[in-house]
C-alpha cells in the first residue's frame, strides 16, 4: 500500500531558558489510508508532539513530514491552515466545539470555509449526525449537549470536510467509561466505513485495543510498532 | 476572500452577543461618546452662530469700506465717495445687501445731561438686511426714508437723558472741514436693542447727516453682506481690486472678540471630540482585549481547525466594527433627535446680562451640519475600529497549540 503519512527523521527541541527538551529524537514512521493507528507512552514520550507536528500545528526542528506525497514544511502559514483546512481532520481532548455555534453549524463550519454550498453542508452534517448516533440535535447549542455527545459532534466535524488523516489528541481523556466505549466503537465503524486513517494519541488501553496498530513512543523515539492480526 | 468576508462577518455578530451586557454597555458608551460630540457641537455652534450674527447685525456687517485712516479716526475728515466702478460691483451679484453711512461721533444734549454719542446717517432701507435697526423694536416710528431729519435713540440712551418721544436734543459734531457744529432734532423713535447700542448710536437720515457735516454726498463707511457665492474672501478682493485707495475690513478684523469666539468654538469642537474619542476608544479596546483574553483557546482552535491567522484578526477587527458602528449610529440618531427637540430655541433670558455682554441672542438655535454630523461619525467609526486592531493582533499572539493549552 502507499503511504498517506510520511515521517522522516523527525526531531524535536524544546529549549526552556538554558535546558534543552528533546521531545522527538529521530521518529521514522509510515501511516497507509484507512489505517487505525494509537501512539501511546509515559507522560513525555512526545505523542502529542509527533500528532501536533504531523497536524502541521509545530515545525519540527529536523526532519520532514510528507502528507499526500508534499511535504508539509514548504508552505507558508496561510498555505498550513488551508492544508488543515482541506486535509486533516482534528479531535482534541476537550471537544473543543464553537460555543456560538449549534451542533449542525459546528459541523458545517470548515465547509462553509471551503465554499461548500448550503444545500451540500446542511446534507453533510445531517449524514454526520446521524452516523454519529445524534439524530435531532443538530440545532443544540454544545453548553446543551452532554460530553459524550459533544466530543461525538467534535468526531463529526474532524470527518466534514473528508480529510486525508483524522488526528485525536486523547479523545476519551474525559468522558466517563461508557462515553469512551461509546466513542470508540463509532471511531472504529467511521474508520471501517469511509477508510480515513485515524491516528490516535492516547495513553488509554481501551483505545489502543480498539486500533489495529499501536505504536509505543519512549523518550521520543519509536520503541514499538505493531500491526494488530484483524 | 467576500466570502470568507461574509462569513466572519456573521461569526462576528454572534460571538459579540456572547457577553451581552458587556456589548451593551459599550454600546452605551460608544453611543454616548457620539451624541455628546454632535449635541456639544450643535450647541457650540449655536452659541457661535448667535455672537457672530448678533455681532455682524449691530452696524459691523460682513465688510466695511471706509477711507484709510477713518478706523484711527473716525471723523468726516476721513470721507469718501462711491464712484461707477465701486458702485457697479456694489451692486453686482457678489453683494446681497449694502448700506451707506454717515457716522461721526457727536454729542447728544438733553435739558438735563449731555452725552457722546456715535451719530449715524442712514437709508433706513438699504439697513434691511444689514443692521439691527431695520427691525429692532421701535417706540414711536423708524425713519421714513435717507431725507428723514428725525433721530432714533436708543432706550437706556433715553433713559439717561431723561428724555422722550417728541422731545427735542442738541447734537454737536466736527464737520468736513473740522468745525464744531450743532442742531437741534426731534426724537422720532426710541429703539431696543442690547445696551451698548442702545447708549452708543443716535439715527437720523443720511441726507440731513450729510448736510449737517457739509459733506455732500460723501460717506463715512459703507457697510455690506456678501452672498454665499462667490463668498466673502473672494468679494473682499475683488473690491479692493476696484477701490484699491479705500480701507476695506472684514468682520474678522472689525470684531475681534466674535472671531476669538468663533476660533474658541472650533477649538473647543475639536478637543471635545478628540476628548470622547480616546474615552470611546479606551472602552473599545478594553472591551476587545477581555473577549480575546477569554477566548484564546477558542481562538487556538479555530486556527488548528484551518482558520488562517488574518482571518482571526478579522474576525476581531469586525467584532469591533459592529459594536461601534450600532453605538454610532445610535449616537448619531439620538442627537439628531435632541437637536430636533431643541429647534424651537434655547431661551436664554434668564441670562440676558451675560448674553448681551457676549454679543449672543438672547435664544440658541442649535444645528446638526449633516456634513459635520457624517464627518463625526465615519472618522469615530474608522478610528475606533483602527484601535481595535490591538487586541485583534493579540489574539494571533500565540500558535495554536500554545493557545489551546491556556486557561
Amino acid at each position: 500500500m502507499n503511504a498517506i503519512l510520511q515521517c522522516k527523521h523527525l526531531i524535536k527541541k524544546y529549549h526552556q531558558g538554558d535546558t534543552t527538551v528533546n521531545a522527538l529524537r529521530g521518529v521514522d514512521l509510515s501511516f497507509n489510508k484507512g489505517e487505525f493507528v494509537a501512539i501511546s507512552g509515559p507522560s513525555g514520550s512526545g505523542k502529542s508532539t509527533l500528532l501536533h507536528i504531523i497536524g502541521s500545528l509545530e515545525q519540527p526542528s529536523d526532519g520532514e513530514v510528507i502528507l499526500d506525497g508534499m511535504p508539509l514544511f514548504n508552505h507558508s502559514k496561510q498555505e498550513l491552515a488551508d492544508l488543515r483546512l482541506n486535509r486533516i481532520g482534528f479531535i482534541f481532548q476537550a471537544y473543543n466545539l464553537i460555543p456560538v455555534l449549534t451542533a449542525a453549524e459546528n459541523i458545517e463550519f470548515l465547509l462553509q470555509l471551503q465554499g461548500v454550498d448550503a444545500k451540500t453542508r446542511r446534507a453533510r452534517s445531517t449524514e454526520l449526525l446521524h452516523q454519529v448516533g445524534l439524530d435531532g440535535l443538530g440545532e443544540r447549542k454544545p453548553g446543551q449537549l452532554s460530553g459524550g455527545q459533544q466530543q461525538r459532534v467534535a468526531v463529526a466535524r474532524a470527518l466534514s470536510n473528508h480529510p486525508s488523516i483524522v488526528l485525536a489528541d486523547e479523545p476519551t481523556a474525559n468522558l466517563d467509561s461508557k462515553n469512551s466505549d461509546e466513542l470508540l466503537a463509532l471511531m472504529s465503524k467511521l474508520n471501517e466505513e469511509s477508510q480515513v486513517t485515524i491516528i490516535v494519541a492516547t495513553h488509554d488501553p481501551k483505545v489502543i485495543s480498539h486500533t489495529k496498530r499501536h505504536i509505543v513512543l519512549t523518550d521520543g523515539r519509536v520503541d514499538t510498532d505493531e500491526c494488530k492480526a484483524v | 476572500m467576500m466570502r470568507v468576508f461574509l462569513i466572519l462577518f456573521a461569526f462576528a455578530w454572534r460571538n459579540i452577543w456572547r457577553n451581552w451586557r458587556r456589548t451593551l454597555i459599550t454600546l452605551l458608551v460608544v453611543s454616548i461618546g457620539v451624541w455628546s460630540i454632535l449635541t456639544f457641537n450643535a450647541l457650540i455652534r449655536a452659541w457661535s452662530d448667535s455672537s457672530l450674527k448678533g455681532s455682524l447685525k449691530n452696524m459691523t456687517a460682513q465688510i466695511q469700506i471706509h477711507q484709510k485712516g477713518y478706523l484711527d479716526n473716525p471723523d468726516m475728515m476721513h470721507h469718501f465717495g462711491v464712484n461707477k466702478a465701486l458702485q457697479a460691483v456694489l451692486e453686482g451679484p457678489d453683494i446681497s445687501h449694502w448700506a451707506p453711512r454717515v457716522r461721526i461721533p457727536a454729542i447728544v444734549q438733553s435739558e438735563y445731561k449731555t452725552l457722546p454719542v456715535s451719530l449715524v446717517g442712514i437709508d433706513p432701507a438699504a439697513e434691511v438686511g444689514v443692521s439691527f435697526i431695520a427691525d429692532s423694536p421701535i417706540q414711536g416710528n423708524r425713519l421714513q426714508n435717507s431725507q428723514d431729519s428725525g433721530v432714533l435713540i436708543g432706550r437706556h440712551l433715553a433713559k439717561r437723558l431723561n428724555t422722550r418721544l417728541g422731545k427735542r436734543l442738541v447734537i454737536m459734531a466736527n464737520d468736513a472741514q473740522g468745525k464744531v457744529k450743532e442742531r437741534g432734532v426731534v426724537i422720532k423713535g426710541i429703539f431696543s436693542a442690547s445696551q451698548p447700542l442702545e447708549d452708543g448710536l443716535l439715527f437720523i437720515g443720511l441726507k440731513p447727516a450729510q448736510q449737517f457735516v457739509h459733506a455732500g454726498h460723501q460717506l463715512s463707511e459703507i457697510a455690506l453682506m456678501t452672498n454665499r457665492q462667490p463668498g466673502m474672501v473672494a468679494t473682499m478682493t475683488r473690491l479692493k481690486a476696484t477701490a484699491p485707495k479705500l480701507d476695506i475690513q472684514s468682520w474678522q478684523t472689525l470684531e475681534p472678540m466674535t472671531k476669538g469666539i468663533h476660533d474658541l468654538t472650533d477649538g473647543f469642537i475639536y478637543v471635545w471630540l478628540w476628548v470622547m474619542f480616546v474615552l470611546i476608544a479606551i472602552g473599545v479596546v478594553n472591551t476587545q482585549l477581555m473577549a480575546v483574553f477569554e477566548r484564546t483557546r477558542e481562538f487556538g482552535l479555530l486556527q488548528a481547525l484551518g482558520f488562517r491567522p488574518n482571518w482571526v484578526t478579522l474576525e476581531v477587527l469586525l467584532e469591533a466594527a459592529q459594536i461601534i458602528g450600532f453605538g454610532v449610529l445610535l449616537g448619531a440618531l439620538s442627537a439628531y433627535l435632541t437637536v430636533l427637540s431643541l429647534k424651537g430655541g434655547i431661551s436664554l433670558e434668564s441670562l440676558s446680562a451675560g448674553a448681551d455682554f457676549l454679543g449672543i441672542g438672547r435664544v440658541l438655535y442649535p444645528r446638526l451640519d449633516m456634513q459635520e454630523l457624517l464627518v463625526t461619525v465615519v472618522v469615530v467609526w474608522g478610528l475606533g475600529v483602527l484601535t481595535a486592531l490591538w487586541p485583534a493582533r493579540r489574539a494571533t499572539r500565540f500558535n495554536a497549540i500554545e493557545a489551546m493549552r491556556s486557561t
